[in-house]
């Protein structure tokens, strides 16, 4: 492939990745708004919770819901998923983490009578990972033992209203509440236009954003805090953080629930700039980093920093030795990704 | 609308005004000029900062009364290897800060209008819509008893300069010159906004325009002073009111308050002028932006404004309105530098404060 065409390929994927992570954080404000104002059987709990199951591992659902009848729904928002199905299998591996009891709800004794799994999927991805969990499910690959549902949602223009809308849609399986069964199957509907001040004061979920999605938040928002003018600044990850924290508020207030936005993506991003020339590590102090204004940077910044992040990809990902077609590796079974065969399922 | 009687020019000054008005009319062509800001801050405390940028101002109080004050001042700049210079006076009543000047080009092209420029934020050049124009013009002919009939006017439709449809009317016959109102209804009839008319009758001959710059070819300065300069600066403060206040730092609760833009009609119903304002926002001068989601269903962009370190994000609202969404640090120039930009470059629309 021609590094053009690489470079173009992998610009095109991360822009869609940031679209789509901005696409998430308004499902989820917006599935939040929904059941606060309509839902009286269920109700969302929280986008930031700590669940552990019972050895103690954490596990990192997307979407906390609770039932009135005394159960629960843990939800996991999938962005986008990959096409081979090694790599989908093991991104949907996450789901069978949440087929345990847990601990964490919104109870007393912080556990529920029983809970089921909900997983979003994007619209373009939905009948291609729909059909391959059938499929998975059947000949055990995947081991579910939870009520299952699966929705699909997408962000489109109403026919009917001509408003931006996020469109949620059960399309496989059901929940334990009535009701919510029934909103998912009459579609929930949030119009984008209530949304956007939330939006705005929530821009991260729980699932690690794309790299640029933060960098650019940081760039074009919270740096102009820690600096009066349009020039270069020195500043640690913990005082980002700090306004960070500050701006970006919990999405409630449930006790243990972490900030919106974490140290590690912070640094993440910190340490991207350094990679692209955005920012340097100070020299006499290690734990700060200066960040350079540049007068002739490229105006759309986002893109950018996608195509230097791009570049440096493409340069470090060592080029293929010519080889004979019969000394290659053959290509690894499916089965290896399956759960007997895969470490990382608990 | 009746012209405000507290903007009447002092006596002292309406008569050195009037004075030097009629010395440039006078003469062949001659007009005088005015460019219209809003300021807080007092021009002699400015022109320091225009010595970086390669201009030399001097300036001299020539006249205080009540809360006006006029400066004579001389502006020099070496263009290329042309040296241009220059006399203007500086007339300012806080918060308004007029330019007027009799000088032409290059003068008034390269210099003044720099000057209005290099100065931003503490210069805001004012702006005003269509319809404010057709109010003033219809004021000043009630309240005179003058019809007033155009010789020119330019209209934009939507995407200004980049998509722009002028028309250029000028009629030689004085006879068939029509009253100024039709040619806002002809603007109108092409789906587009007056952006600027020239106007005469009963001795009066001069220019208004949406941008803030105004030239009196003949008449009383001092009527033209009232019914036009001073009201046109008000109503652009009035309507900037809106763009006070807005960062989320300077909000106790840290609140987000955005503001929407209006337009008359639903410009964004159609998918290709959603992929035109993303034009409009990359020819935006002096800024960088992300655009986090672009088109389908609607466009959800970041810009940061490099001239004041302030940022803001747009998103389309519904299909007639954009929301102008404030961030941490969000100036009120840098709202007013948008605003026109989209005035100039995009469509006129009504600016107000969004109602969850």
């Amino acid at each position: 492939m021609s590094r053009e065409i690489e470079l173009s390929k992998c610009k095109d994927e991360r822009i869609r990745e940031v679209d789509r992570y901005y696409q998430t954080v308004l499902l989820t404000i917006g599935l939040k708004d929904h059941l606060d104002n309509h839902a009286k059987e269920c109700r969302f709990v929280s986008a930031e919770p700590r669940f552990f199951a019972r050895e103690g591992h954490e596990i990192r659902p997307d979407v906390v819901i609770q039932y009135t009848s005394g159960y629960g729904a843990l939800c996991e928002i999938k962005t986008s998923l990959p096409m081979p199905d090694g790599y989908l299998l093991n991104s949907l591996s996450q789901i069978e983490k949440y087929s345990i009891d847990v601990t964490g709800w919104d109870t007393p004794d912080h556990r529920v009578k029983d809970h089921d799994i909900l997983l979003f999927c994007h619209a373009l991805d939905f009948d291609r990972v729909v059909q391959r969990i059938q499929q998975w499910l059947e000949d055990g690959s995947i081991k579910i033992s939870k009520k299952l549902c699966i929705c699909e949602w997408s962000t489109i223009t109403s026919p009917k209203t001509g408003k931006d809308v996020v469109l949620i849609r059960k399309r496989f399986g059901d929940t334990s509440c009535d009701e919510l069964n029934r909103m998912l199957q009459e579609n929930i509907v949030v119009d984008i236009q209530k949304v956007v001040i939330d939006y705005e004061k929530c821009k991260f979920t729980r699932k690690e954003p794309p790299l640029e999605y933060t960098m650019q938040e940081l760039w074009v928002n919270v740096f102009r805090e820690m600096t009066t003018k349009t020039e270069s600044f020195e500043v640690s990850i913990d005082e980002i953080l700090k306004v960070a924290i500050d701006y970006y508020i919990p999405w409630s207030n449930i006790e243990g629930e972490y900030s919106q936005v974490r140290r590690t993506w912070i640094r993440k991003a910190v340490e991207g700039f350094c990679a692209i020339g955005l920012a340097e590590q100070s020299e006499s102090n290690p734990q700060r980093f200066r960040i350079l204004h540049q007068k002739q940077i490229q105006k759309d910044i986002l893109d950018y920093m996608i195509e230097a992040l791009c570049n440096l990809t493409i340069k470090q990902t060592p080029k293929r030795p010519m080889v004979d077609q019969e000394a290659t590796t053959p290509q690894k079974p499916l089965s290896d990704f399956t759960r007997e065969n895969r470490a990382d399922v608990s | 609308m009746e012209a405000a009687k507290d903007d009447v020019l002092p006596i002292g000054m309406t008569l050195t005004l009037n004075e030097i008005a009629r010395s440039h009319m006078k003469k062949e062509y001659g007009s005088i000029k005015v460019i219209t800001h809003v300021s807080d801050v007092e021009f002699k405390d400015l022109v320091d900062d225009l010595l970086e940028l390669g201009m030399q101002v001097d300036c001299r109080e020539i006249s205080r009364e009540d809360d006006f004050v006029l400066s004579s001042c001389t502006a020099v700049r070496q263009v290329r290897r042309l040296l241009i210079s220059g006399n203007f006076f500086v007339l300012q009543k806080k918060p308004f800060l007029y330019f007027i000047t009799g000088e032409r080009n290059p003068f008034f092209g390269k210099i003044l209008l720099n000057i209005s420029r290099d100065l931003y934020p503490e210069l805001l050049r004012t702006y005003v819509t269509s319809e404010d124009l057709y109010g003033l013009l219809t004021d000043f002919s009630k309240a005179k008893r003058i019809q007033l009939r155009y010789t020119e006017f330019v209209y934009k439709r939507m995407f200004g300069d980049a998509f722009s449809d002028r028309r250029h009317e000028k009629r030689l016959d004085p006879y068939k010159h029509k009253e100024f109102s039709d040619a806002f209804k002809k603007a109108r009839e092409q789906g587009g906004k007056v952006d600027r008319i020239r106007v005469f009758g009963d001795g009066y001959s001069f220019r208004v325009s949406r941008s803030g710059i105004l030239r009196l070819y003949q008449g009383d300065f001092s009527e033209y002073y009232r019914f036009f300069i001073c009201r046109i600066a008000e109503c652009a403060a009035s309507r900037w009111k809106v763009f006070e206040k807005r960062a989320r730092k300077e909000l106790p609760q840290k609140e987000v308050l955005p503001i929407l833009v209006n337009f008359d009609s639903s410009v964004f119903e159609d998918l290709t002028t959603r992929k035109q304002l993303l034009q409009v926002i990359a020819d935006y001068s002096n800024c960088e932006y992300s655009i986090i989601h672009g088109t389908n269903p609607h466009v959800y962009v970041a810009i940061f404004d490099k001239m004041d370190n302030s940022s803001f994000t747009l998103k389309t609202y519904g299909t007639s309105s954009l929301m102008l969404v404030p961030q941490i640090r969000t100036s009120k120039a840098s709202l007013v530098r948008f605003s026109k930009h989209l005035l100039d470059n995009f469509q006129e629309g009504n600016i107000v404060d969004f109602k969850a």
